[in-house]
């Protein structure tokens, strides 16, 4: 079947599936801290925090990944004075992480706002410890505000995780590429490629929708 | 705390010393859409003249060889931060490049050609042209007929040809062997040919294809051109011009 490209074609796949989990991941955990950052009412840490993420959010994701890729090896090498590599897979984690979590952080940011102040304060008065009231009363319910934000940056990250074909990372896009040039057969390969792309956010979708319901099982 | 990011930092991105001695292994690039020259097959191997050349050329000086794909226009950039050693991917020697990198002598010399579909009248003036971003036929066509025809760029000749079939473009300007094998393809020969006469000026397609190293590498210079010399008298590189063109 397609040439004997297939299990090459799953292994793209499987790139791709690897690429985005990892940067959604990291993307969460920037993404919690810049909400977290950004929240307190320091200027000293809370501005530069908000032009990092209003930086991030405003170049495209090809710069971000070339500054990665290109920029940050260049210049570590330059600070060690020897050759430091970055492969493609970590410089695509990073900047698709870095990505993530900048608009992450603006839905983050949203959902714990979304928490009315009043809860907080009736939580400290009713004896919970300010850690408490963050487990038990914010991040459940914040959760819910964030489900739906979360979702659309997910299913972004899946399709923008093909922009690493560029720094030679072999994932999906790049092997429906090579696939099509060695049998210059190109709709086969790139219709298979959008066809898994479908599948992986098909179930993606089923995913949040479990989530989505879940969160929301106490509010109807 | 610094000098402990510092640590996780080093232990994240496994760093490469560059080592002076012996050459063990020669971490190749190349630009895997581009068969004969190379190509990826169903099996994910690299494959084509130049990494066949490389092996009997790694088997001489008694390394063994690696290869990565990168995309054409990123191979010099990232040979020169080091990501691998030298690029193998029918990249001309041109005075331009060799301002950045060191080339071996040359290891193959071709010519650029047009593609069009047959019937096509060979002036170019007016029309539209595809060609891939960053090889020397890009710069050709732009300082010779910049003002004068529309340029249309790709990452891989492959998508130019795909254009040229859904007629995006009358033109593709591209190396010779690179238009004869995908014109044998797929009958492409019965609608499409090379238009005119193949296209010979060194100014701009150099004296051929070489094998680029970094210039402080003299050492994986000198063992390569040794090899390729080699190769060459004992009749190894005349097998593979005659299996592959």
């Amino acid at each position: 079947m397609l040439n004997g490209f297939l299990v090459q074609m799953l292994d793209g796949t499987l790139v791709t599936i690897e690429l985005a989990i990892c940067s959604a991941v990291l993307g969460t955990i920037i993404g919690l801290l810049g909400a977290l950052f950004e929240s307190i009412p320091i200027p000293f840490i809370r501005y530069p925090i908000m032009s990092i993420i209003f930086f991030i959010r405003g170049l495209p994701e090809l710069l971000v990944l070339f500054f990665m890729y290109f920029g940050v090896a260049a210049l570590l090498s330059r600070i060690f004075g020897s050759y430091v590599d970055i492969s493609p897979f970590l410089a695509g984690v990073i900047a698709l992480g870095l990505i993530f979590g900048a608009y992450a952080s603006q839905v983050f940011h949203g959902a714990f706002s979304a928490v009315d102040h009043g809860q907080l304060d009736a939580g400290l008065a009713m004896g919970f410890t300010r850690w408490q009231v963050f487990t038990r009363i914010q991040i459940p319910q914040a959760w819910r505000h964030a489900i739906p934000g979360l979702g659309n940056l997910w299913l972004g990250l899946i399709k923008d995780t093909a922009i690493v074909t560029l720094i030679g990372l072999t994932d999906l896009m790049t092997q429906a590429k090579i696939a099509a040039t060695a049998t210059y057969q190109p709709f086969t390969f790139y219709l298979f490629a959008a066809l898994i792309y479908l599948v992986i956010t098909s179930i993606s979708q089923k995913i949040i929708d479990f989530f989505t319901l879940r969160a929301n099982r106490y509010v109807h | 705390m610094k000098r402990l990011f510092i640590l996780f930092l080093i232990a994240l991105l496994n760093s490469t010393i560059l080592w002076a001695g012996p050459i063990k292994t020669i971490r190749f690039a190349v630009e895997a859409t581009y068969p004969p020259f190379e190509y990826i097959d169903a099996s994910g191997q690299i494959k084509g003249f130049d990494i066949d050349l490389a092996y009997a050329l790694c088997a001489r000086i008694k390394a063994t060889c690696t290869f990565t794909h990168q995309t054409f226009n990123s191979l010099i950039t990232s040979l020169n931060l080091g990501k691998f050693d030298a690029i193998i991917s029918a990249i001309s020697i041109t005075q331009e490049r060799l301002q950045k990198v060191s080339f071996t002598t040359p290891y193959y010399e071709p010519s650029a050609c047009l593609v069009a579909a047959i019937g096509q009248a060979s002036n170019i003036v007016g029309k539209k042209i595809g060609v891939q971003q960053g090889t020397t036929m890009e710069k050709y066509i732009n300082e010779k007929y910049g003002n004068q025809v529309s340029i249309k760029t790709y990452a891989s000749i492959q998508e130019a040809f795909l254009d040229l079939i859904s007629g995006r473009v009358n033109f593709i300007i591209t190396d010779l062997p690179i238009a004869q094998t995908w014109l044998k393809k797929d009958n492409h020969d019965k609608h499409y040919g090379i238009i005119g006469k193949p296209i010979i000026d060194p100014l701009y397609f150099g004296v051929g294809y070489g094998i680029a190293v970094r210039k402080d590498d003299i050492e994986l210079l000198n063992a390569l051109n040794k090899a390729l010399a080699e190769i060459k008298a004992d009749g190894t590189y005349h097998t593979l011009v005659k299996k592959y063109f």
